[in-house]
């Protein structure tokens, strides 16, 4: 009824697929056994790293590592990448399986979450350390820990709210970049009048996207006391001032986001501005500056070809409120190379090592003793001074953390889709209440 | 071509039970420790609250946190549960009733024609050694909204981006996986996007619809045919009123298979949409994983077990006359 | 056994079938354009031909920097030993249940053929720190075997099921001649038993293999990365939305090829093996 086959070859076939079994497994078996090495000797042996970064960040971050490599050439260092969604699940399923990695890179809300079961390691030391010498300042560190322990170290700095668009697009549209909200309204809705362009790029398909505008208007909107206040649990959702960030936003949203917003995500939506010509600004964080050359056309030069402005506040009160975020990387306790482990975590903290990804661009060294001239183009130039000026907030879901962090997202795309605030802030109520009362 | 229904004629010559349990012996202790343990362990620990960073353990009762059925109220009383229920019920309804038509038709079909039909079967049969995984990646590569062929080729009979309104439904043609359109029906709202979700499965599973019902109409005796046609019914009348009786043991057995898989189903849904947009595609077995292994700051993994008891309480219930054709044609 | 009935017009069924298989073929075509071109040209539509290259460079891609080459292998050493595994402990029971009478045969059957319905979520969680307790969960090779025998307990319904039915077609005459020469059950089993029922085996074998090699769920809840299969793998590369459509193309045919090849193989295997599950 199908083909038919003489028996002789497919049992050849399967003979040969058993066969090639022993000879896999014992090419399995060359891998290094990792050997704890204790407290005061020379780091050595192996540490496996988990990092979120693809693409040309995930090449920055192997030139970090191999800094780390010439100076500990005794330590062999196992970069793992995993997709950014799904390194908290990921980093859940390893921890409780018992097999962590030795170093992962964490958000504050995961450091919660594993610290207060006990599975990372604690690095006061290298803070107090850090603090001392004035590379970082208390604030960081706060962001870095649990219930008052430092458990993860600052290695990647961001700026979000960050407005960015092609030269020759403003150019051609005789449009400045706008100075207040009024201003930054009539640029958009001139692009949109012009048919040409939609207004904004949106790789919502990402469902970290949305965050970076929920958080923007959330910070220039209803403030840094409001923010913090969701973070820490003592303002509500349904304050007035978060109802009216929301309910700005939506509006926002319906009158100037593109319809295939929740189709296409933060690469495509890198292109969608920079190179082909179907929007005219994408609302993200610095590292866009590395991201979109290297997705798109690598011969775009950043600060020529496309630039940044800061969103301006729609509430004038807020308009030097800042929305960062980072990236930090925690140990976990039960690494069988603590020594190595460590030493992995106190370099990435450092200028040194900051200094190499800054280099390529896209990148902001929150270590204060960073010199500024390594940062590539006048873009990260600026992102880096606006990163520590005036009041920065630090990005509201990561630092949350857990099912709020994940129902947030999930209600934010409802938003997109309805405009139905009220239904969102019952639904950050409930997930509130779920997790936090009781 | 089926195999033989097995008899249930044993011997035990020179033998006796020490010897029948050598035999069965390996394969009980790996079907015990696991497969029933973890089974027992999970209806057991979902009386208990507990999250996969500090399992419940048999052994360990400081981890033995009793919830009574607290663990079932709160996903029964779930919003999130019962969305996560309906996109499920939107797969038992749409993929077996598409899959088991499909099957139909393009068996009859094939059946019909002469020439060509091992080319024809092949081409729908190949899907079926495709991973769901691999399907539903296939399948974002055809949805792709700026580059795939479906997107294409609205574009090219000026259809791009249309939003159609009839009634209830609101269709959006082009943003398959984002946002599709959804359908209104009083209280309910069935997203789209879920068929969207289906269709890869549809693709992948029919070919084992189209083999079962051709084993089924080679088995259907010709002198059947003959007679229906010295009386003069035509073509279409032979289908309905000889062909389909004789599949009907056929049919249940694809509609069946379906079924279940249409409940358990996480593959394909995880690889193209993850359960979004927000939760619109939110299947039981995402949510199930999701509160295992998403939501640790909360101890939802005791909520998880209660899913997969109500799970599988449905599927052996719902299934449960299957399971007993199954245990009746088996030798024993 | 198939029959141009009459000599009527059959052109609809034709044109009919025709339109349903090119819909058949949109993805697999798709995917395949996607795997030999450049991504610059994926993205102005895989079906313009004006000025095409075709590249390997995809599948390179996929195999070294996506990491796919070792979750290949990770899917083959996982799915062979579960195939073996499996075949070897269900040759056996199934044996016993066609052949001998015992104690607790009944709900041992009830309980292994229950799997073939009951989902695998009833198992997953707990598996996650039980692996842990069992040492499973760490190691080159702990957790491929703990895999393997999760694989096997999951397979045994259907293997129990599958090759049962083959054994029990094995006429009874010619074992109890077996045993009147004075040979024990073992002997039967591996003299008459197994070589007749041999195609029943096989059929079972590629079912499982298929099954086995295109299981997500278990491979994303309980491997570590060093250990996981190539579904996983391209699952990550998928929900990381980057622009990489050619890679993740060119591992997902490699992810299609293996259980392919076997089915073109041994297809005539395969189709009686799910006569077999599927219709009597």
């Amino acid at each position: 009824m199908f083909r038919h086959f003489t028996s002789r070859p497919s049992v050849l076939a399967f003979a040969i697929v058993l066969a090639l079994v022993p000879a896999a497994c014992t090419g399995k078996e060359g891998s290094p056994a990792a050997s704890a090495g204790a407290g005061g000797e020379v780091p050595s042996g192996s540490i496996t790293v988990v990092h979120a970064w693809a693409g040309a960040e995930g090449e920055a971050f192997q030139a970090v590592v191999d800094g780390f490599d010439e100076e500990y050439p005794d330590v062999t260092v196992e970069l793992r990448q995993v997709p950014f969604d799904e390194l908290n699940s990921q980093m859940i399923q390893q921890f409780s399986a018992g097999t962590p990695p030795d170093v992962v890179s964490t958000l504050p809300g995961l450091i919660h979450s594993l610290a207060a079961q006990d599975l990372l390691m604690p690095l006061d030391d290298l803070w107090d350390a850090w603090v001392d010498s004035g590379e970082y300042s208390e604030a960081f560190r706060t962001i870095a820990s649990h219930e008052g322990t430092a458990y993860g170290v600052f290695f990647k700095g961001n700026i979000n709210g960050l407005i960015w668009h092609r030269t020759d697009v403003m150019d051609d549209l005789g449009i400045e970049p706008p100075s207040d909200w009024a201003a930054f309204i009539d640029t958009v809705e001139q692009v949109q009048s012009g048919g040409e362009l939609e207004p904004f790029a949106v790789g919502a398909a990402d469902v970290w996207v949305p965050t970076q505008w929920s958080d923007a208007f959330l910070a220039k909107v209803a403030g840094p006391d409001k923010f913090n206040g969701l973070i820490d649990g003592s303002v509500s959702w349904d304050d007035p001032a978060v109802v009216d960030a929301f309910t700005q936003l939506s509006d926002f949203i319906q009158s100037y986001w593109p319809d295939d917003a929740l189709d296409i995500g933060f690469t495509d939506a890198n292109c969608a501005w920079a190179t082909q010509g179907q929007a005219a600004f994408q609302n993200q964080g610095a590292f866009v500056n590395l991201t979109t050359p290297a997705n798109c056309d690598e011969s775009l030069d950043p600060e020529n070809d496309f630039t940044f402005f800061e969103m301006p506040a729609p509430n004038p009160e807020f308009s030097d409120v800042h929305f960062v975020s980072g990236d930090l990387f925690s140990v976990a306790k039960d690494t069988d190379n603590p020594a190595a482990a460590k030493a992995f975590a106190a370099y990435l903290g450092s200028a040194e090592a900051q200094a190499i990804w800054a280099e390529r661009g896209g990148f902001i060294a929150p270590n204060a003793s960073t010199d500024p001239s390594v940062y590539p183009t006048t873009n990260d130039r600026k992102a880096a001074e606006l990163f520590t000026s005036g009041t920065a907030v630090y990005d509201l879901d990561d630092a949350i953390g857990g099912e709020i962090q994940t129902v947030e997202r999930e209600e934010l795309v409802n938003l997109i889709q309805t405009g139905d605030v009220g239904a969102f802030i019952q639904a950050m109520m409930e997930v509130t209440e779920r997790v936090r009362g009781g | 071509m089926a195999a033989s229904t097995p008899e249930a004629r044993s011997t035990t010559h020179g033998g006796g039970w020490r010897v029948a349990w050598l035999f069965v012996l390996p394969a009980l202790l790996v079907f015990a420790l696991f497969y029933l343990w973890p089974a027992i362990n999970t209806i057991v620990s979902s009386l208990f609250t507990w999250s996969i960073l500090r399992p419940w353990q048999a052994h360990d009762p400081a981890t033995w946190r009793y919830a009574g059925l607290d663990n079932y109220v709160a996903v029964l009383t779930e919003a999130r549960f019962w969305n996560a229920a309906l996109n499920t019920l939107i797969w038992l309804v749409v993929f077996p009733l598409l899959a088991t038509f499909l099957s139909l038709l393009i068996a009859l079909l094939i059946w019909e024609i002469g020439r060509g039909a091992r080319l024809f079967r092949t081409i729908f049969v190949l899907p079926m050694t495709v991973s769901l995984t691999a399907a539903g990646v296939l399948w974002a590569l055809v949805f792709n909204p700026q580059f795939g062929v479906l997107s294409a080729a609205l574009g090219a009979v000026g259809l791009s981006g249309a939003e159609v309104d009839v009634g209830p439904l609101h269709v959006r043609l082009g943003d398959w996986l984002s946002n599709p359109g959804s359908l209104a029906l009083g209280p309910v709202t069935i997203n789209l996007v879920n068929l969207t979700a289906i269709l890869p499965a549809v693709w992948a599973l029919t070919g084992f619809g189209v083999i079962s019902l051709t084993a089924g109409l080679t088995a259907i005796s010709p002198e059947l045919i003959e007679a229906a046609t010295v009386e003069g019914a035509g073509r279409y009348r032979i289908a309905r009123d000889v062909v389909i009786p004789q599949l009907r043991g056929a049919l249940i057995i694809v509609g069946v298979v379906f079924v279940i898989y249409a409940l358990r189903t996480f593959d394909v849904v995880w690889v193209t949409t993850q359960g979004g947009p927000g939760t619109d595609s939110e299947v039981i077995a995402v949510l199930l994983w999701r509160k295992a292994l998403a939501f640790f700051d909360t101890p939802a993994a005791g909520e998880a077990t209660a899913i997969a008891v109500l799970l599988s309480a449905v599927m052996v219930i719902g299934a449960y006359p299957y399971l007993r054709s199954l245990l009746r044609e088996a030798p024993g | 056994m198939s029959r141009a009935r009459s000599i009527g017009s059959t052109w609809w069924m034709y044109g009919l079938l025709t339109v349903l298989a090119a819909l058949w073929m949109v993805p697999v075509v798709t995917v395949i354009m996607s795997a030999v071109r450049p991504l610059g040209e994926i993205r102005d539509g895989w079906w313009n031909l004006a000025g095409a290259t075709f590249t390997l460079d995809n599948f390179f891609g996929a195999w070294n920097e996506a990491d796919l080459g070792s979750k290949a292998l990770n899917s083959l050493i996982i799915t062979s030993f579960s195939v073996v595994a499996t075949v070897a402990i269900g040759a056996l029971a199934s044996y016993a249940f066609v052949r001998l009478r015992f104690h607790g045969r009944g709900l041992i059957y009830f309980l292994l053929i229950s799997t073939m319905i009951v989902p695998v979520q009833i198992i997953l969680i707990p598996l996650l720190p039980w692996f842990r307790t069992l040492g499973f969960a760490e190691g080159t090779w702990q957790p491929f075997m703990g895999m393997v025998l999760v694989h096997a307990a999951f397979g045994l319904g259907w293997a129990v099921f599958m090759m049962g039915s083959f054994m029990a077609s094995v006429p009874v005459e010619l074992t109890e001649a077996g045993q009147i020469d004075g040979a024990g059950h073992f002997d039967v089993f591996r003299r008459i038993v197994l070589p007749l029922a041999l195609p029943g085996i096989v059929s079972f074998a590629i079912i499982d293999f298929v099954f086995v090699w295109n299981d997500l769920l278990l491979g994303l809840t309980l491997l570590d990365a060093d250990h996981a299969p190539l579904t996983v793998g391209i699952a990550n590369l998928q929900s990381a939305h980057l622009a990489q459509q050619d890679v993740i193309s060119a591992g997902a045919l490699l992810a299609i090829l293996p259980p392919l090849a076997l089915f073109v193989a041994l297809n005539r295997y395969y189709v009686r093996g799910l006569f077999s599950g599927g219709v009597k």
